[in-house]
């Protein structure tokens, strides 16, 4: 429908719907449609809110404990006037809450429950994910405890045959991995913990999904962070180790050697990342 | 199917696997927080379950495999939240992409949506009413045979409850039926929602269902409701199913004949085995309306 202009008019009826929701989305600033009932309109807007509310109060448990009750209907007050949430989809409303508080003035709230959000809702994320993590067909080198720590000691041991073994392989970071980098401690945030300040030097987090489908986490370092981002699986271990040896002054093949590799078998034991992918 | 014949290249689906071995089906709405239940029952006491795919698609993991495990004992039907058939932004043909690779996957034999709009220029999450409007239902017909021509198949339209109309150019009654002459979908009439319409806009639920399009009905929600007050119910899903609208599904059966009934309960779980004597119940109200089927 347009005017000769060009220009879309809106039908009566779009106006309506329009005008209804803006009403929904803000009752303080946008008055009630004409000819509605007050008590019928309520009914709507409550909907509304406690829909969303509930949801994103079991999805960020941490945030919701932590703020107080007007904090929170704030907060998701503000979620609901000013954000434009695209997905359809109800495991997406995370998402849509973590991108919308990027940009969000938290005004008297805890500054870091941006960051907080960003955190919960990974977890979420990955134990939602239907991506399906690598098949690894060096995993019985790690699988249990015991095989790890032989693993571990024979590294540990200079068996230099296994050491050639391993830099050989070319790993393969998890698709159910995310590595984030925070200003707070995000993960250690409880009604025990409440940050005020920014850490001097953000912290590195590894949040990983393992095969027995439960969501975990480790503390890690920007290093060992770009270390399993080289795992591609496109180029073995010793081409990564040469290429970190070019970027940071000071570090020894051997001291990769040593220090990485033992890590790395706990990563193939945490499913972090493949060894022997094809 | 003596209907219109539907005025898009999709055909009728065909819900016969809903059916158990004595031509009866009801079924139970599938939430996260009865998955393991469900598993430790086992098959045999749902004919079917329903999920709604905007909290299934793309999803992997545990719940994935509990719903595989849930689908190797009954058939799985699709209850669509938020595809806005009654709004105005551009369908969203990534969310059909979905519902189409669910329907694949667990070879669900029907999507069902409401006749209401859940989005302005984005999503607002609930179900709100669709002006009654020549120009609303005009709309509402072309979006419904759009998605039907993606899926290749007809959707089945629900009465959704509301609580307020925006605007009454037409009754709710003709609305569906210009919906269902213009777009050739099938009909989800949801009994309890007719006996919460009828309350809150103060007509008769009975005169209701006897001028709803009779081939076109193909699949029936039942739940328990709300009582805000005297003349305002709330569709909540958070109660078992009360007496009158159990004798209205009866009267339904009767004008409708035997479709697939399904029990939904959101929230305010009590025992599987209460769910269970619920959706029994339905059954044994289908079993007792043959021969009434006019």
């Amino acid at each position: 429908m347009s005017k000769a202009a060009g220009i879309d008019t809106e039908t009566a009826t779009v106006s309506l719907q329009k005008r209804f929701a803006a009403h929904l989305r803000s009752p303080s600033s946008v008055g009630l449609p004409v000819d509605l009932e007050e008590r019928r309109v309520k009914i709507y807007r409550d909907l509304v809110f406690n829909n969303i509310s509930n949801f994103l109060a079991g999805s960020f448990p941490v945030i919701n404990k932590l703020l107080s009750d007007e904090q929170w209907q704030e907060l998701i007050r503000d979620f609901i006037a000013g954000h434009k949430a695209q997905s359809p989809r109800f495991t997406q409303l995370a998402a849509e809450f973590v991108s919308f508080l990027t940009d969000y003035d938290v005004g008297a709230k805890p500054a870091f429950i941006a960051e907080l959000a960003s955190y919960e809702a990974l977890e979420i994320e990955l134990y939602l994910s239907d991506k399906v993590p690598p098949s690894d067909q060096l995993s019985e080198l790690y699988e249990s405890e015991a095989a790890l720590l032989v693993s571990q000691q024979r590294v540990q041991e200079s068996d230099s045959e296994f050491i050639q073994q391993l830099l050989g392989e070319s790993p393969l970071l998890s698709s159910l991995v995310e590595i984030r980098q925070y200003h707070y401690e995000v993960h250690r945030i409880s009604s025990d913990y409440i940050p005020t300040e920014p850490l001097e030097a953000p912290v590195t987090i590894i949040v990983y999904r393992n095969q027995q489908d439960k969501v975990r986490f480790v503390e890690t370092n920007p290093l060992t962070a770009t270390l399993l981002l080289y795992c591609d699986g496109s180029r073995s271990l010793l081409a990564i180790f040469d290429q970190l040896m070019s970027e940071v002054a000071g570090l020894s093949l051997d001291q990769l050697t040593g220090f990485a590799l033992p890590l790395l078998l706990q990563f193939g034991h945490d499913n972090i990342l493949a060894f022997g992918v094809e | 199917m003596n209907g219109a014949i539907p005025k898009s290249s999709s055909e009728i689906s065909d819900l016969s696997s809903l059916f158990n071995e004595e031509g009866l089906s009801a079924g139970l709405g599938l939430r996260r927080e009865i998955l393991n239940d469900l598993i430790e029952l086992g098959a045999g006491r749902f004919d079917f379950f329903e999920i709604a795919p905007e909290n299934w698609i793309e999803v992997g993991g545990r719940y994935r495999r509990m719903l595989d495990r849930v689908r190797e004992n009954a058939p799985i039907t699709l209850h669509g939240l938020s595809l806005n058939l009654g709004g105005y932004a551009p369908l969203d043909k990534n969310l059909l992409l979905g519902v189409k690779n669910l329907m694949r996957d667990y070879d669900c034999p029907l999507y069902s949506e409401h006749m209401s709009f859940c989005a302005d220029d984005a999503q607002i999450y609930d179900l709100l009413p669709i002006p009654f409007t020549e120009d609303a239902a005009r709309s509402t017909a072309d979006r419904i045979s759009q998605a039907q021509d993606f899926l290749g198949q007809t959707i089945a339209l629900e009465n959704s409850s509301y609580y307020t109309p925006l605007a009454n150019e037409m009754s709710e009654l003709e609305f569906i039926c210009e919906l269902v002459n213009r777009s050739g979908c099938d009909l989800l009439l949801d009994v309890n929602n007719v006996y919460v319409n009828a309350i809150n806009h103060q007509y008769d639920p009975y005169e209701f269902i006897s001028g709803v399009p009779k081939d076109r009905v193909r699949y029936m929600h039942v739940a328990g409701h709300y009582v805000e007050s005297e003349d305002l119910r709330v569709d909540t899903h958070g109660s078992d199913v009360i007496e009158p609208v159990f004798e209205l599904l009866g009267f339904a059966y009767e004008r409708f004949g035997i479709v697939p009934t399904l029990l939904e309960r959101d929230f305010n779980f009590p025992p599987i085995s209460e769910l269970a004597e619920e959706v029994a119940r339905v059954r044994k109200i289908q079993d007792n309306s043959r021969g009434n089927y006019e």
